[in-house]
Formats: C-alpha cells, sequence, structure tokens
C-alpha cells in the first residue's frame, strides 16, 4: 500500500522530466548551427580553410508562381528566370552585355537588327541555342490562344507582329462568339449597351473575311541557326535592353511541346541556358540554384550555388541575417531606424513612384487651381522623412529622380528637365495653396467653408500612417476637412479603375528603361488614367515624342509634356519616389540591383573575404 | 448503434455539401477577380482564362461542375499557381502542418496532463500555483508573441535552435513548442477543473471508504474518469493543429498549409480558396464524428436519447 502510494507521484515526476529532458536534448543537439538546413553545404567545415565558399544565401517573399517565360507576369518568376535563362543580351552596371548573341548590327535607321548567336550557347539538355529557339517563343507570346499578358512585349515594336496578334486574336473572339456568345457579349459589351462583332474587337473596324496572318509575316527571320534578323515598326532605344526581359527568353519548341501540361512547374520540366541551373525547388520552401557548367561563358560565373529561403515574415527574415544564415535582406520602414548606422545598410531608388490621382470628372477637381492647392499644400520631405525614412525621395515630377533620359543615356530625364525649366516642376508652398483653393473654389462655385474631400489609400500600416500625415497637413494649411477612405490593395484599384473616387493616392513602377513607360498613363485614352485626365497638348507631345526621329528631340518632347501634365495641370500631383532599405553582407560582391525585368544580376557576382 | 452511425454520417456529408455550397457562392463576393494583374488583362486573355477555368460558364453550370469534381476529389487549378493543382499543394504542404502538429500533441498534451492532475492533487499548495500560473500565461500570450521571442531568444540569442527554415528536425522545435503551449495550457486548466470534481464525487469516497490504497483510487477511479472531458475536445484539438498556423508558418518559414488560407484569400485564387475550406472543414467534421461515436460507445445514453429523434 504505501509504496503504491509513492510510486504514482514518482512516476508523475519521471514522465515531466523525460519531457523536459527530451526538450532540452533537443537543444543540445542542434547547439552550434543555426543552419542545419544547410550542412550538406559544407560552409561549417570548411572555415578554416581561406578559399570562400562561392554559395549565395537569400530569400524569396514568396513561392514563385510561374517560370514559364512567355506566360509569367510576378516579379519572383521573373528574378529567377534571368538568372537560369538568358536572351539575346543582359544588363549589368556597365550597360548592355553580350548574352545568347555575341554580337549584333543595327542599321542606320535603327529598324534592323541583325544578331550573331553565339555558337557554344547551348540548352541543359545538349541541344544548341538556335536563332529558330528565339522566333518560336516570340510567336508563342505574340499568339493571342497564349494568352501571355506581355504579348504587348513583342507586338508593340516588332514589325508585323501587332497584325499577327490582331489576326490570332480575332480568330479565338470569333470561337468564342460563336460557340458561347453570352460570355462573348458579357466580355465585349460597350458602354452604350451594343457589342461589336469579333472583327471589330480585334481589328477596331469591320473587316469582312480577314486575311490570315502567319508568323513567317511578321519582321523575325531565322536566316540560319546562328544568324537572327528582326525588324522593328518604330526605332526605340530601349529595344535591345527590353530583349533581356522574359518575354523575350527562348523556347525550346521540342521540349516544351513534349512537357506541355507541366511545363515549368519542377525543375526538371525545364530547360536552362543562363549561368545557372534549377536544382531544387522545395514548393513554398527552398529554390536551389546550381552553376550551369555547359553555360557558354561559365567561366565568368564564380558562384557555384545560390540559395533561396522562402520566407514571408520580415521579422524573420531579419532574425535569419542576424543569425548569419542569409547574406542579404531587406528592410522594412519600422527596421529602419535601428539600422541606419550599420556599415552595411543600403538604399536603392526603386524608381516606384507614388502620386495622387485627381478625379477631373468630379468638382471641383476639374480645376487646376484646386488641385494645385491641394498638392502644394504638403510638405513631401516632411512626409518621407517622418513616415516612410527609407530613403525615399520627395517628387516634383512625373518621372523619378535617377531615371535615364533614354536607355543608355549619361544624363537622367529629372537632370536634363531641371536645366531646360530652371528647376524643379513646382515647390511645396503651403501659403500658396491657400490663396490657389480659395481661387479655385470660386471658380467652381463651391462655398470655401463647406469644402471637404476623400483621399482614398490603402490600408498598410505605413499607408495609415501617411495619410493620417496628409490629412493633418492639408487640414492645417488649407482649414478645410478631408477624410480617408482606407482599403485594401485590390478594393482601391477597383474604386479607381471605376473612377469612385475624389482623391487617390496610385503608385506606378517602369516596365522598361524609358520615359514612356511614365509618360503613355496620362494619355485621354490610357487605361491607366484614372482620373481621366486630358489635354491635347500633352497627348500631341507624348505622340510627337514617339515618332521622333533623334533620341534628344525624343526626350525634348517627353520633358515638354511632363511640364503640361505637372507645372501647368498639376493632372497628377507627384508625392515620392520609393526607396528600399536593405542589409547586405559586406562580402556579397558584384550583386548588381536593377531596376527593370528581373531585379538583381547574379551572373557577375561572388563571394570575397568571408572567411577572414 | 449502426443506425445511430449512419445517421451521424448522413449528417456529415450533409454538413460539407452546406459548407461546400456557401464557400462556392461567397467567393464571387471578394473584390476584384482571380487573376493575378486584372489591370493587364484584355478580353480576350480573360476569355481563355475563363475557358480554362472554367468561368465562362454561367454559374449554376459552374456549382454543377465543381461538385462533380469535388465528388471525385478533384479540387482543380490553382489560379496563381501555374499549372499546380490545389491537390498538390495540399499534398505538399499538409504533411508539414501535420507534423509540427502532432508534435506539439504529443508533446503538449502529457504535460498538460501532468500538470493538471499534479495541481488538482495539490490544490492550494505551491505546485498548483505554479501550474495554473503557467496555464494562465499560455493562455493569455498570443501565440505570435511567443513566437517571436522563441526565435529570438533560443534561435537568435542563445542559437539553441535554427532561428527559421525548414530541413531536419531542429528546424521543427521552436514551431512545435510555440504551438505546444497552447496545448499545455488548455489541457491543464481541463485536467484540473475535471479532476477536481472527480475527487470530490460520491463513488470516489465510496471507493476510499472500501479501503482501496490512494494511489489505485486516483489512477483507476480518478484519472481515467478525468480524462473524458479530454476525449470530448481532443479530437477537434488535433485537427486545428495539424491544420496548420499561418502566424507560426510565416514566423519560422515553414512550408505548411496554414499560410495558404490568408494568402488564397488575399491572391483571390478562387480553387484554392474553396479547396482549404472544404479540406479543413472535412478534417473538422470527421473529428466530430468519430468523437460522436466515441460518445456512443462510452455513453449509452447518447445513442438511445439520439435515436428516438
Amino acid at each position: 500500500m504505501k509504496r503504491t502510494n509513492k510510486w504514482l507521484p514518482a512516476l508523475l515526476v519521471l514522465v515531466l522530466a523525460l519531457a523536459v529532458g527530451l526538450a532540452g536534448c533537443g537543444g543540445n543537439q542542434n547547439a552550434q548551427p543555426s543552419d542545419q538546413g544547410q550542412n550538406n553545404t559544407g560552409d561549417q567545415g570548411q572555415t578554416a580553410k581561406p578559399a570562400d565558399v562561392q554559395e549565395l544565401h537569400l530569400m524569396l517573399s514568396d513561392e514563385p508562381p510561374a517560370l514559364d517565360a512567355q506566360i509569367t507576369t510576378d516579379q519572383l518568376s521573373i528574378l529567377l528566370l534571368g538568372a537560369v535563362q538568358e536572351g539575346l543580351v543582359r544588363v549589368n552596371q556597365d550597360g548592355i552585355q553580350p548574352g545568347i548573341a555575341e554580337k549584333w548590327d543595327v542599321s542606320q535607321d535603327g529598324l534592323k537588327y541583325t544578331f550573331h548567336l553565339n555558337k557554344n550557347a547551348k540548352w541543359s539538355n545538349g541541344d544548341p541555342v538556335t536563332a529558330q529557339d528565339f522566333s518560336d517563343a516570340w510567336e508563342r507570346a505574340a499568339n493571342a490562344e497564349n494568352a501571355s499578358q506581355y504579348a504587348s512585349m513583342i507586338t508593340d515594336y516588332i514589325k508585323g507582329a501587332k497584325e499577327y496578334y490582331d489576326y490570332t486574336n480575332y480568330l479565338v473572339l470569333k470561337k468564342q462568339y460563336e460557340t458561347d456568345k453570352a460570355t462573348y457579349e458579357k466580355n465585349n459589351k460597350q458602354d452604350d449597351g451594343t457589342v461589336p462583332t469579333p472583327d471589330v474587337v480585334a481589328f477596331g473596324k469591320p473587316v469582312k473575311d480577314p486575311q490570315p496572318v502567319t508568323w513567317d509575316q511578321v519582321g523575325v527571320k531565322v536566316v540560319d541557326p546562328n544568324t537572327l534578323e528582326v525588324e522593328l515598326t518604330q526605332a526605340v532605344p530601349y529595344w535591345l535592353e527590353l530583349t533581356s526581359f522574359p518575354t523575350y527568353l527562348p523556347i525550346n519548341k521540342k521540349f516544351y511541346e513534349a512537357n506541355k501540361d507541366k511545363y515549368a512547374t519542377e525543375p526538371q520540366y525545364l530547360l536552362y541556358n543562363g549561368p545557372f541551373v534549377l536544382q531544387e525547388w522545395l514548393h513554398d520552401q527552398k529554390v536551389t540554384l546550381t552553376k550551369n557548367p555547359t553555360y557558354w561563358d561559365a567561366n565568368t560565373v564564380k558562384l557555384e550555388k545560390i540559395t533561396f529561403d522562402i520566407v514571408k515574415d520580415s521579422n524573420t527574415e531579419l532574425n535569419l541575417y542576424e543569425a548569419g544564415d542569409v547574406d542579404r535582406t531587406g528592410l522594412t520602414r519600422e527596421q529602419v531606424p535601428q539600422y541606419k548606422d550599420d556599415p552595411n545598410f543600403k538604399t536603392f531608388p526603386e524608381m516606384a513612384h507614388f502620386y495622387f490621382e485627381f478625379n477631373t470628372k468630379v468638382k471641383p477637381f476639374d480645376n487646376a487651381k484646386v488641385r494645385k492647392a491641394i498638392s502644394l499644400a504638403i510638405d513631401r520631405k516632411a512626409y518621407v522623412d517622418t513616415i516612410l525614412n527609407n530613403g525615399s525621395e520627395p517628387a516634383y515630377g512625373l518621372v523619378p529622380n535617377g531615371f535615364l533620359a533614354y536607355s543608355g543615356a549619361t544624363k537622367t530625364f529629372r537632370e536634363l528637365s531641371e536645366a531646360k525649366y530652371g528647376g524643379p516642376l513646382f515647390k511645396d508652398d503651403p501659403a500658396q495653396a491657400k490663396q490657389l483653393l480659395a481661387e479655385g473654389l470660386q471658380e467652381s462655385g463651391i462655398d470655401p467653408k463647406s469644402f471637404k474631400f476623400e483621399l482614398l489609400g490603402d490600408d498598410t500600416d505605413t499607408a495609415r500612417k501617411g495619410n493620417e500625415f496628409l490629412k493633418a497637413m492639408w487640414e492645417q494649411n488649407l482649414g478645410i476637412k478631408v477624410d480617408l477612405v482606407q482599403v485594401p490593395f485590390k478594393e482601391r484599384l477597383k474604386r479607381s479603375r471605376e473612377g469612385n473616387f475624389q482623391v487617390v493616392m496610385s503608385g506606378w513602377g517602369p516596365d522598361y528603361n524609358d520615359p514612356n513607360t511614365w509618360l503613355f498613363l496620362f494619355e485621354t485614352n490610357s487605361p491607366y488614367n484614372d482620373g481621366k485626365y486630358s489635354n491635347k497638348t500633352y497627348d500631341e507631345l507624348v505622340a510627337k515624342a514617339r515618332a521622333a526621329k533623334t533620341v534628344d528631340e525624343r526626350v525634348d518632347y517627353f520633358i515638354q509634356a511632363e511640364k503640361v501634365l505637372i507645372q501647368d495641370d498639376m493632372g497628377i500631383a507627384p508625392v515620392y519616389y520609393r526607396n528600399l532599405a536593405s542589409l547586405q553582407r559586406p562580402y556579397v560582391k558584384g550583386l548588381f540591383e536593377k531596376t527593370f525585368g528581373a531585379q538583381f544580376e547574379y551572373k557577375w557576382a561572388y563571394i570575397e573575404g568571408k572567411n577572414q | 448503434m449502426l443506425r445511430y452511425t449512419a445517421r451521424k454520417f448522413a449528417l456529415m456529408l450533409f454538413t460539407l455539401f452546406v459548407i461546400a455550397t456557401i464557400t462556392f457562392f461567397l467567393i464571387y463576393l471578394l473584390p476584384g477577380g482571380p487573376y493575378q494583374d486584372p489591370t493587364k488583362i484584355t478580353p480576350t486573355v480573360k476569355a481563355l482564362f475563363d475557358a480554362k477555368y472554367g468561368l465562362d460558364k454561367p454559374v449554376p453550370i459552374q456549382y454543377l461542375r465543381y461538385l462533380e469534381n469535388l465528388i471525385h476529389g478533384d479540387l482543380g487549378q490553382s489560379y496563381k499557381y501555374l499549372n499546380r493543382t490545389v491537390n498538390d499543394i495540399i499534398a505538399q504542404t499538409f504533411p508539414v502542418s501535420a507534423q509540427l502538429g502532432l508534435q506539439a500533441i504529443l508533446f503538449g498534451v502529457p504535460i498538460g496532463l501532468i500538470f493538471g492532475i499534479l495541481s488538482a492533487l495539490f490544490r492550494g499548495k505551491a505546485v498548483d500555483y505554479i501550474f495554473v500560473f503557467i496555464a494562465i500565461l499560455g493562455v493569455s500570450i498570443p501565440s505570435f508573441v511567443l513566437a517571436a521571442v522563441f526565435q529570438y531568444f533560443l534561435g537568435l540569442k542563445l542559437g539553441w535552435f535554427p532561428v527559421a527554415r525548414w530541413g531536419t528536425f531542429a528546424h521543427t522545435i521552436l514551431p512545435s513548442l510555440s504551438l505546444a503551449v497552447g496545448v499545455i495550457a488548455l489541457i491543464t486548466r481541463l485536467m484540473r477543473t475535471s479532476m477536481l470534481d472527480v475527487l470530490g464525487s460520491d463513488y470516489l469516497r465510496t471507493a476510499k471508504a472500501k479501503g482501496l490504497s490512494n494511489g489505485v483510487v486516483i489512477w483507476k477511479h480518478g484519472i481515467r474518469n478525468a480524462l473524458l472531458p479530454i476525449v470530448t475536445i481532443f479530437g477537434t484539438l488535433v485537427v486545428d493543429l495539424i491544420t496548420g498556423s499561418i502566424i507560426i508558418e510565416q514566423i519560422f518559414a515553414v512550408p505548411g498549409v496554414g499560410k495558404h488560407y490568408v494568402n488564397s484569400i488575399n491572391t483571390n485564387d478562387y480553387t484554392l480558396v474553396m479547396g482549404l475550406t472544404i479540406f479543413y472543414s472535412a478534417m473538422f467534421i470527421f473529428a466530430i464524428f468519430i468523437t460522436d461515436i466515441a460518445y456512443g460507445l462510452v455513453d449509452p445514453r447518447i445513442r438511445t436519447t439520439g435515436g428516438k429523434e
């Protein structure tokens, strides 16, 4: 009896001790390494060796959704594709570098390019990379049937590609028109309730029995396996750089057809012709790239391996960086103050611009004075310093600071604009703002005492703080009341597109290295012109710029157009150009951060001095 | 008993059907469409995508088709992840979450039981206060705080465990522990109350009066009876834990299924939202079904009253 009496608590204590001990055991097993997941990489045991292990440890913020070059639209996939595949050219800090094309000739008028492909360029299955592979890929993107959302990357520039797209588009629409009229009508219904026939939708005008357009009629000629001729519709300075974008990457048609259903979903269902190959893709967890031994320029590539852990939480990212598990991390606004003086702290101009759009269809925002008042009343410097605090810059023009006047230019767009107009296009000026508001409201016949407006914005933490800040400045400097409407990103986009706002904070990032990526936004018929800003002079100047014969003339028209939009009309109000803050270990060298296409160029990156 | 089981089973299928239906129609109320960047989509691209995902058909047809696929166990293709099916995504991520959840259970439940029992046996003593205090802490500290603290101190500062990520057993410890704390707290409180209840009951007094030893009384009559409420919640607790936690998975960069619940809604990945809702509900309903059956077995009263209705 006595024995059992003692036995129970003893057993309980034993189990408890065991449980605690077990937890402790787990701890001891892993006493040193905080990167157990990588013990196959060998960087633990080799610390004594002087040579650096050529491995770069990075993170991705999400699982890359689609590595299919002609179909993909997201930044993460574009980033990885840039490392494992190669188009005609690559871009690094020194400008455009040969890719699969070892050299190229451009005709005098800039309309015809002849690319000479590197004979040593191979796919990872041993096939040579040929001119046909480029032609096949571009055909795939330009054929409406494949629903490539970046088809315009091809059809806007290559001669005949637009016609090819329109014809294939016509076929798709015709098929839907004949088989599923209800959906066709739903998708193509005009504002006045009429439904145009497929030819009108595809060609923009009625065409009876449209002539078939085949890919042979497009300005892409495969002269021989190593020579590709491309004819453009107009000489644009940035087209060559554009060929590094995923849509222009070649495809091995034979391989694609054989793996159609699974294409690009697992490492074995994709071919590689770039500096790296996709070695391992553990979904939602990790992507591993290793050096591609059959890459034509493998001697230049020093990195043996790049690992990307998929990490979504920004504090976790920072902790992994602090623990030495990764070599680089982005910093959020909240993390910046703590690391601002860290020697490894860096900021990078993302070239994204955030600005107010005014609904010019609604009184009094059709009045330029009211728009100017709202714009001039805020202190942009205070906004970026207190709200963003990551090196972001106040914006006084549509095209961001640091954005080149054209691809390959030595001067920035802003420098040229400031030289022409003797300074920025406007300045923050609360006093003038107040006066402009009074005048503008009087012209609009609105009682200044009852005037108030709504600012539509995002509901993220940073956006909320920023909106409150703006509200306070308007209320203080203009003596009016401002209501904040804060909604999720998608809802904000939806309301903007529907014109369901008075003033909205919008953002835009450039798609290619040319001012056109900004200035086309506010043409009268642009799909992104949510505030329906419309000015004939502006439209004409932008059109003239596009048709210009020389790059200097082109830039000049763009600069004039921007002045009309900002200085004359304040059709939109620039607020800030966003910068990104990050921490990067000093032993990471040669990692080039880009503004267009893939965010980073890894080909020339290497590790030096990690073991010292 | 067979009739009872059959009835419960039919009810389970019906509940699942209702959930599937409600989810299907609720999805259409989400703002925006399922495609990634609606601004870049032309009518043609939309037409082709609609055809691919069957969105071109009238809603009732879509609904029937969806139910048909569901019966065949096909949850459809993800909108966001090109060419990946919802079945694939669940098959790849669920085992990870399940591992964490089971580890949390295996670790948390025994400890919770021991804490609860000891608390009850030493009611009003220091042991009781300590364990109850721990339980209250465990309930009131949110898991994201706990996870962040574990990560920072045990991972980064002390270096005992990996800070985050996935791969080896070591990587599973901190996330499992973060999950287990809640389990320990819950079970401790429940077990303590239930044990006190049983300890004060007449039959226990009778057992003692019969001259049985203290150990036998507590072990055979006390703990076994006190465990009943734990059995009640056990099924749902397991399901809750093995289906993943977005917070724990985000913080420890664990490739589990939990984060997809929230992310799929943010990206309007219709099929993934529906697939996960149904997957989660099915597990949950099944756990309740099993609990019901177990009840029926344990307690005849439930069975008979249930059958009479």
